[in-house]
């Protein structure tokens, strides 16, 4: 069975001029193992996909199944709990807490999940870094990094618990094109070790590097295949 | 540590100075509440410790025979007596280098031995050497007396008797002789008979019960008692039974540190309400990041209790510095209170529940007063918190626009402003109050001096030839005389024996019949209902004081009451009530009815010339008592101070909770508008100009706040007036307005305003514009 799958979800917003509805009976299976990219315009419902996928936010209508689990079936805690486990997620704004060093950031999630402690969670958290490439910048404040190295902090995170599924929104929206390139690179990798990631992104450049790319419009799924290679 | 609880102080210490306003705030209020609730619980244990300690009786006979060892005996066989002694209280006066002042003369079989009554020792010899006298510590400090000196005592037969000091004696059964203006004195019978040259007889039999727990207890048992005294033939005068186990003052007491901790508590919220507002500024700002630790997995429950403890470790600290400061303050006021009351403290150290209630309110308080925001924080979506962007435009109207901008800011966060305004409106009203009280009582005091126009009232244990008084016009300088007809009195209940209230000293809670004289110019009491006495008045008509109704609630005007005079009852038709300043119960008559066998000239006002010839030119008559109306002053005045200056602390501790209240909300203006400000100052806004503005808006809230005071303070004097005024007087303090103290209050409060709102102020000025536009 595939690791994400969404079976007619809607996500309704009542706003006061009325319903707004974000995402319209979409229905999507995304298999392990596979780098899958989301496009589409501003407003079309990408945010909106990779909230309900990480129990972030709750479908009004339809089924959302991630790794097995059925989310509208968990309660607040539960979700959370569930989240901190199985789904990583990266943001576009790195949004690392600035009162914690880089490395206290990673060592979070295990400590919020109770999955490692100690001696153990912190030669994992920096292992993590190291295999970020911003191990030496462990022990600084996030306001001390360039907004990359804040990114690859924002990753090494996001694998804190090991989680089988990574979600990223727009995770280079803030960075230069070189910068870019690295951090996709280090997600491609990601998958080459087994995880899922799916990313959300503007950048044209990546969707040669995808396994798939699916496309939303006004909140429906209009094309999902593997993307067109031009030679 | 954990990295959350590590995020979590480095957060606090990131807000170290706002977090150190919440403590000061809430630790003020814990002191104010430890002090007063610490001295309330200490001084009712000691009260009544004191007070048991002397062994008081449950009730005193008095009987028209002497109360020899056969007459005792008789008694302690009866199956409900469990103690039964002889005593007797006569009134005497004594010779001091500012003439002659009242003493009351405790006479008992042998003090030493005695079980019921009984003094302390101090100092000095004990058992009391035959021929020596003991005095009572207060009354040792008030005439400057000690062991070795020797009292020269008048008594109201005239007999002069001088006895040397050989002891000194705590008696905490008493009001303190500095209050009451009187000596107590302590002999034993054989001592008395020998000085007086005759056998002294000792009239009030004392007793306790067996088996009673109130004074209803009491009056039942002593009732029966005197029934079958009467029945074997022995004439029961009176029946004094104070109430069951309790201190002359001890309740005025217990109701003015009540009054205190009232307020106290007052603060104690209003302190949390600061903390509860400023965690809530704090929390709006970390929304964003309680989005991120939600999507990292924590769950609801984790970051409640994360911030749950951030504010109870936050009470904790404020506890821990509240509870040796509270302890503290609570020793100090009840040293004070015990001093001022006579009484000894065996210990200062309040019960352990003080100390943990201390613990529990410093943490438990603004942990429930933080629980809203708190929840309301947890719940936030992470959508929401993600998508969060600065501060709304609150409150703020279109129609506003013609505002000043400083109010404009203000009004943008109405919660805050509120309750800025409420901390600081409630501290100027208590402060203002305080002294308005103060000069309520000064007006009460002026009463005296309003309504009674005589300069010395002499009362005698029994009638006086008018002529003796005729003559004592001729003293240079009198100017009136009038003899008034004077009874100490009861109200019938029916029973057998008529039963007073009255403690040993036989002030307190005591009740006198007058025969007022037709024509008398000498007193103008403020009538409250009906009216008072007319020149032809006649026949049993009767005018009441606060302090008679007080007796025997629920009289009201044209009621006939029945009261009795030497053990006989006599009905009188009421025709209006009076407020008397620093009297017991007063019942006044016309003389011409005043009963016969009590005399028509029992007492003497004089108007006009000095108390002390006054007092020579009688010295043949069986003087009771001399009354001068300074002395009466002096008696009634000067002990609202430590009220007042309790009252002015629990404001200032209120002031410096708002002050802290203010400080924190400068702060937070400043994070919330440093984007704001960011903009300002790359459109050119100089730093002074932002430090200023900063200033301002508080000045606005400090100023509205101050009206707010001025009018909070009338209805808080009211109050206070009249829990005050029931408590020394049995009426309401009448209403005084003191504008110094409400001028004083305004400045103040901008002092404390511009100390708490400078440091911030100045931070918004310094700020780079890189800093400020950087801030999310
Ligand atoms: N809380 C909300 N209330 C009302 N409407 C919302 C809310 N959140 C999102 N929307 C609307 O839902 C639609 C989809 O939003 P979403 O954020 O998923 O778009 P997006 O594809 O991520 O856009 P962008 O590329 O700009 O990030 C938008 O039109 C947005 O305005
Ligand atoms: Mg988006």
């Amino acid at each position: 069975m595939a690791l994400v799958s969404l079976r007619a979800v809607g996500r309704t917003y009542s706003t006061p001029a009325g319903d707004f509805p974000a995402l319209r009976a979409v229905d999507l299976e995304i298999p392990a193992g596979i780098l899958a990219a989301v496009v589409g315009k501003s407003g079309s419902g990408k945010t909106t996909l990779v909230h309900l996928i990480a129990g972030l936010d709750r479908a009004t209508s339809g089924e959302v199944v991630v790794d097995d689990t059925s989310l509208g079936s968990l309660d607040e805690s539960a979700l959370a709990r569930w989240r901190g486990r199985r789904i990583g997620v990266v943001f576009q704004f790195f949004q690392l807490l600035p009162t914690l060093t880089v490395l206290e950031n990673v060592l979070l999630p295990m400590d919020l999940c109770g999955t490692f402690a100690g001696a153990a969670a912190r030669s994992r958290g920096l292992a993590l870094l190291d295999a970020v490439g911003i191990v030496d910048h462990a022990h600084k404040l996030p306001s001390g990094l360039s907004g990359g190295q804040q990114q690859r902090a924002a990753i090494a995170r996001a694998m804190a618990n090991d989680p089988p599924l990574l979600l990223a929104d727009e995770p280079t929206g803030n960075l230069d094109t070189e910068t870019a390139d690295t951090v996709h690179t280090l997600l491609a990798g990601l998958v080459k070790q087994g995880k899922t990631v799916v990313i959300v992104t503007h950048e044209a450049t990546i969707r040669s590097t995808v396994d798939r790319v699916i496309t939303l419009r006004d909140g429906r799924v209009v094309d999902d295949s593997a993307p067109l290679v031009l030679e | 540590m954990k990295p959350r609880y590590q995020k979590l102080l480095r957060d606090a210490w990131l807000e170290r100075g706002r977090f150190a306003a919440m403590v000061g705030a809430i630790t003020a209020a814990l002191v104010a509440v430890g002090t007063v609730l610490g001295a309330w619980a200490i001084l009712t244990r000691e009260i009544r410790r004191n007070y048991l300690e002397t062994h008081p009786a449950d009730a005193t006979l008095e009987l028209g025979v002497d109360v020899d060892a056969a007459r005792l005996a008789d008694v302690r066989a009866l199956p409900n007596v469990a103690i039964a002694e002889a005593g007797e209280v006569l009134r005497a006066r004594l010779s001091t280098p500012d003439g002659l002042r009242p003493v009351l003369v405790f006479v008992a079989d042998t003090p030493a031995t005695a079980t019921l009554a009984v003094q302390a020792l101090e100092a000095g010899a004990w058992p009391l050497p035959d021929g020596s006298a003991a005095l009572e510590r207060s009354a040792a400090s008030l005439f400057a007396l000690a062991p070795g000196d020797a009292l020269d005592l008048r008594f109201a037969g005239g007999e002069r008797v001088t006895l040397p000091v050989s002891t000194l004696v705590h008696d905490p059964g008493l009001a303190p002789a500095w209050q009451e203006r009187m000596a107590y004195v302590y002999v034993s019978r054989t001592t008395l008979s020998g000085a007086l040259g005759h056998p002294a007889a000792l009239h009030d039999l004392r007793v306790t019960f067996r088996d009673r727990a109130s004074t209803e207890d009491v009056d039942r048992a002593a009732q029966a008692l005197a029934a079958s005294l009467t029945a074997e033939g022995v004439p029961v005068h009176a029946l004094r039974v104070p109430p069951f186990e309790r201190h002359p003052h001890q309740r005025q007491m217990s109701t003015l540190l009540l009054v205190l901790a009232s307020f106290s508590g007052l603060s104690l919220v209003l302190g949390a309400i600061v903390v509860a507002t400023s965690l809530e500024a704090l929390l709006a700002r970390q929304v964003r990041e309680i989005g991120v630790m939600k999507t990292l997995g924590a769950t609801r429950r984790q970051l409640v209790g994360a911030y749950s403890l951030l504010v109870a470790g936050l009470g904790l600290s404020a506890s821990i510095l509240a509870i040796p400061l509270g302890l503290g303050g609570a020793a100090g006021l009840s040293t004070a209170v015990s001093r001022l009351l006579n009484f000894t403290l065996e210990s200062r150290l309040p019960p352990a529940w003080v100390p943990a209630g201390i613990l529990a309110a410093g943490i438990g308080v603004p942990l429930l007063l933080s629980a809203s925001p708190i929840l309301r924080a947890a719940r936030v979506t992470v959508r929401e918190a993600l998508d969060q962007h600065g501060v709304a435009a609150g409150t703020l109207r279109p129609w506003m626009a013609s505002w000043p901008r400083a109010l404009r800011t203000v009004i943008r966060r109405p919660g805050r402003l509120a309750l800025n305004l409420a901390l600081f409106a409630a501290a100027g009203a208590m402060f203002v109050t305080a002294q308005d009280v103060s000069a309520g009582w000064a007006a009460n005091l002026a009463k005296i001096a309003e309504t009674r126009f005589d300069d010395v009232e002499v009362r005698f244990a029994a009638p006086v030839d008018e002529a003796t008084l005729a003559s004592l016009s001729a003293i240079p300088g009198v100017l009136r005389v009038e003899p008034w007809g004077y009874a100490g009195a009861a109200f019938a209940t029916g029973e057998a024996v008529d039963v007073s209230r009255t403690w040993p000293d036989r002030g307190h809670g005591s009740l006198s019949l007058f025969g007022v004289p037709p024509d008398t110019t000498l007193v103008a009491l403020p009538v409250t209902a009906g009216r008072w006495l007319r020149p032809d008045d006649a026949g049993n008509v009767a005018v009441l004081n606060q302090g008679a109704l007080v007796q025997r609630p629920g009289i009201a005007v044209g009621d006939t009451i029945s009261v009795s005079v030497e053990g006989v009852a006599r009905a009188w038709t009421v025709l209006g009530t009076v407020e008397e300043v620093g009297s017991s119960g007063a019942i006044y008559v016309p003389k011409s009815a005043f009963p016969a066998e009590a005399g028509t000239a029992a007492m003497v006002r004089v108007a006009g010339g000095a108390p002390g010839a006054v007092e020579a030119a009688l010295d043949a008559a069986p003087i009771d008592a001399v009354i001068p109306r300074d002395e009466l002053e002096r008696a009634v005045g000067g002990h609202l101070a430590l009220l007042v200056q309790s009252l002015t602390g629990m404001a200032l501790v209120m002031a410096l909770v708002g002050g802290a209240g203010l400080a924190s909300s400068a702060a937070v203006a400043v994070i919330e508008r440093t984007r704001e400000l960011g903009v300002e100052k790359t459109l050119g806004a100089t730093p002074a100009q932002i430090t200023r503005r900063f200033l301002a808006e508080p000045l606005w809230v400090s100023g509205a706040s101050v009206l707010l005071a001025w009018g909070g303070a009338v209805p808080l004097t009211l109050l206070m007036n009249a829990v005050i005024g029931q408590v020394g007087f049995l009426a309401p303090l009448p209403f005084a307005f003191d504008a110094i103290a409400a001028g004083e209050w305004a400045v103040l409060a901008a002092v404390i305003t511009v100390a708490a709102t400078v440091p911030p102020a100045l931070r918004a000025g310094e700020l780079t514009v890189q800093e400020a536009l950087a801030a999310t």
